[in-house]
């Protein structure tokens, strides 16, 4: 946070408390095409980059897992089949509108076991200490307010050893990368947002959002801060994307 | 990240993926939770460092602790060790052609673990492949790589007869040749038997009348 009481949301600086909100209202207003903006605006990308986040995870039979920020239950959906009938998946979101459309994602696919979901903000999670055999968080991380608290609440209710993974917009690698991945982000972005989403102003804050996250290391200082042990990253499509993975502390 | 980054995730994915199915095996990665491997391959002048944490293990090209056990050899020791079996595993692990510093009794354990993992790249392959193909592929990485203590006796036979079910008529020569031996020394019998008949015939028509 800027300090104890404003925030970041996009390049803007706001109450604390209002930031809560205005992304609620950015997650609402996006719901119902989430998917499918998804897809136009990585190009089909993130799918591959949440393959590779899963493929991280392990996830195996019998396992507890906690997905934060689930949205559409895209993570979720992949663990609630790897756990079997033994384990326990829960998908939780800040956003009643955006868990809505994952439950309902869920059922259309037939995953109906297994699975719960529960509307919760990850800076004070619902959950036992030590619960989760592991805990993600797929491009949640940096609409949450208080980054440091959430990354401690995710400590708190992983196992002593579990995985803790965190899959977000990070910083490229490579500096001429850098600048056409910017054209792109506030040129196209918006105009995409205006277009299928019909909604401009929400794909603006995405672009600026991602602008305003803490970088690859800064991250990874962050998770260590928190009390997760052997904490490390890994790059994708040239740091577009980063997948950060820690272990809970015993 | 760079392509050996990469590799080591994929890597570290698939022995994930294995300890994950395989009964028994996460329990083993905890008991060896917070050790760290070493393994230097000293032809290719390369260092990985394999580190349970919790129930999964984690490949990395940088040791998070001070390595508990290392281990130094050229690729080819470490495939037959991975491909020993039992006793043999533990012989090879003694070789000098593998040196061991550190807690002997740890590789020890470190081996066992990978040796109980059951490896299934079957179902990545599949798409790939087809059934057939990602069984054969499967089983014979499988016994390569020494993954899965039954894996490699079995993998003669079951790729044997994953051939005969999926070929249908096609027959192995030797099966063949062993078919058509068989009919020889039969239809041989039934010449001696019809013989045998022709002459038993001939007897009794020889046999005069009323007598």
């Amino acid at each position: 946070m800027s300090n104890d009481s404003t925030t970041h949301f996009g390049y803007q600086t706001v109450d604390a408390a209002d930031k809560v909100k205005r992304v609620g209202q950015v997650f609402t207003s996006v719901a119902q095409q989430y998917d499918i903006m998804n897809d136009l605006m990585s190009m089909g990308v993130h799918r591959a980059w949440k393959h590779f986040a899963v493929n991280l995870a392990a996830v195996g039979p019998g396992d507890h897992v906690l997905d934060l920020a689930s949205g559409t239950c895209d993570l979720a959906g992949r663990f609630a089949k790897q756990v079997g009938d033994t384990g326990h998946v829960i998908a939780s979101d800040i956003n009643a509108d955006m868990l809505a459309v994952g439950r309902d994602r869920m059922i259309d696919r037939g995953i109906v076991s297994g699975i719960e979901y529960v509307l919760a903000n990850a800076e004070e999670l619902p959950f036992d200490t030590n619960q989760f055999d592991c805990v993600t968080m797929a491009f949640g991380l940096r609409n949450v307010t208080d980054k440091d608290a959430a990354l401690a609440e995710i400590n708190r209710v992983t196992k002593p050893g579990g995985r803790v993974l965190v899959l977000e917009f990070s910083k490229p690698t490579n500096d001429g990368f850098a600048k056409l991945y910017d054209q792109y982000s506030f040129s196209v972005l918006p105009l995409l947002g205006k277009f299928v989403a019909n909604d401009a102003d929400s794909y603006q804050y995405l672009a600026e959002s991602i602008r305003m996250h803490p970088d690859q290391d800064t991250l990874k200082g962050m998770m260590e801060n928190a009390g997760l042990l052997r904490c490390q990253y890994f790059n994708l499509t040239g740091g577009i994307v980063a997948v950060h993975r820690g272990y809970g502390a015993p | 990240m760079s392509i050996r980054d990469n590799t080591l995730a994929v890597a570290e994915s698939l022995i994930n993926r294995a300890v994950a199915n395989s009964p028994g095996v996460a329990e083993a990665v905890q008991a060896l939770s917070g050790k760290v491997l070493q393994i230097t391959l000293t032809g290719l002048d390369q260092v990985v460092y394999l580190a349970p944490m919790g129930s999964r293990v984690q490949v990395l090209a940088e040791a998070p602790d001070h390595p508990d056990v290392k281990l130094a050899g050229r690729v080819g020791e470490f495939l037959r060790l991975a491909a020993a079996q039992g006793d043999a595993k533990q012989a090879a692990l003694k070789d000098a052609a593998i040196t061991i510093e550190g807690d002997a009794m740890l590789a020890q354990q470190f081996a066992a673990m990978m040796d109980a993992l059951d490896v299934s790249p079957e179902a990545h392959l599949e798409p790939l492949l087809g059934a057939t193909g990602a069984a054969q592929v499967g089983e014979i990485g499988r016994a390569l790589f020494g993954l899965g203590k039954a894996q490699a006796s079995r993998v003669g036979s079951a790729t044997f007869a994953q051939w005969n079910s999926e070929s249908g008529a096609a027959v192995a020569e030797r099966e063949v040749g062993a078919w058509a031996d068989e009919v020889s020394q039969i239809t041989a019998q039934i010449d001696g038997l019809e013989v045998r008949v022709k002459r038993f015939e001939r007897k009794v028509s020889e046999i005069p009348d009323g007598s």
